[in-house]
């Protein structure tokens, strides 16, 4: 932990071996014709334009297996202020990988993978030197890195 | 000492300008009648001056039905470049990405310049397989093609332009490309890429 600037708040970065969910909405899914999902599209993985960082949720901030952690995080998600649809979904990825994905990159992405709490999730991370505009990176994190997916339908309320 | 306060009411705008007409004498002619009837009409405010009432904003369900109505209208206009029951499982696919209960709401619907860039796409491409659809957080569609983990991704942008990106394996290699291409160059290139993989059914494919 270093002390964060200008604040008693300690920073707090994953660690390699953690894991990070990320709700994706039914819109940034990955189908096939007949609207199976097949994954996540890259850019569930885009910042908004009046982003600064990317949000994701620790899983291990949850105690319990990771199969527990991953659910808990997925229900702390439910229970803030995004609206989790029926036919959504979450994204998991290794924050050891993401972090050497963005490195891996032509441009080098240095990203943080930083515990920053809110309000209505405690869990809540932010991924800071997320790329803004790299389609081939959010298409390789969607495809092989931030690729396990689970559908909101298939997790017991 | 006392206060004088006046108190005004506010102009009734209708009013405004008729000062200056003054009312007929008595006596007037028909035709004078019909002089003043009109400069009244004339000086009349228009229903923009009045001040409708502002129309309450669109709920997000009233945003994706007209965005699903504006789809469907503009779809009809090509129906003739697109088999019908290929048609009609494409509206499905729109119905399904656009149902309220399972839309983002800090998105917009999919905007129509999107569309119809998408629309001409297919006709361009004729693709026997549908994509798989989706939309990015600024109204743009996606059209998805996943085959055998060799995926195409393009998004239709407006007037006529594509974002694409492709990852595939040739010959036991891995490759990847990304571009922003006018569509009617976007069949030339990806033809390198084979695409006919994600486009046509096996089936069609053995049969060629």
């Amino acid at each position: 932990m270093i002390p964060r600037a200008g604040s008693d708040m300690p920073i707090t970065y994953l660690p390699n071996e953690h894991h990070v969910v990320r709700y994706v909405p039914w819109a940034r899914l990955r189908k096939d014709e007949d609207d199976n999902v097949i994954g996540v599209l890259g850019t569930a993985f885009k910042l908004r334009d009046d982003e600064s960082y990317l949000s994701a949720t620790w899983a291990e901030f949850f105690p319990g297996s990771r199969g527990d952690a991953i659910l808990a995080a997925t229900k702390a998600i439910r229970g803030s202020r995004i609206t989790v649809t029926p036919r959504s979904g979450f994204a998991i990825g290794n924050v050891g990988r993401v972090k050497d994905a963005c490195l891996a990159d032509p441009q080098k992405h240095k990203v943080r993978i930083i515990h920053e709490p809110e309000d209505d999730n405690e869990a809540h991370t932010a991924l800071r030197g997320w790329p803004r505009d790299n389609d081939l990176l959010l298409e390789l994190l969607a495809e092989e890195v931030w690729s396990e997916t689970i559908l909101t339908k298939s997790i017991p309320a | 000492m006392s206060t004088l306060q006046v108190v005004r009411a506010p102009r009734d705008p209708a009013r405004f300008g008729l000062a200056l007409i003054s009312e007929p004498s008595i006596g007037v002619s028909p035709t004078s009648a019909l002089i003043q009837q009109r400069l009244k009409s004339i000086t009349a405010p228009t229903p923009t001056f009045i001040g409708s009432p502002a129309l309450p904003p669109k709920s997000l369900e009233e945003k994706l039905y007209d965005a699903l109505a504006a789809f469907k209208i503009r779809t009809a206009t090509v129906a003739m470049h697109l088999d019908r029951d290929w048609r009609s499982r494409l509206f499905h696919q729109l119905d399904s990405l656009l149902a309220v209960e399972d839309w983002d709401v800090q998105d917009p619907p999919p905007s129509l310049a999107s569309f119809s860039t998408f629309l001409r796409m297919l006709i361009l491409l004729r693709p026997d397989r549908r994509p798989g659809l989706g939309a990015t957080d600024d109204g743009n569609l996606i059209a998805a093609w996943t085959v055998a983990g060799d995926r195409l991704t393009i998004e239709c942008l407006k007037e006529d332009i594509v974002r694409w990106n492709l990852a595939a394996t040739f010959a036991g290699e891995r490759e990847k490309a990304a571009a922003i291409t006018p569509l009617p160059r976007l069949a030339d290139v990806l033809a390198p890429y084979d695409p006919a993989r994600w486009f046509r059914y096996a089936d069609h494919l053995s049969a060629e």
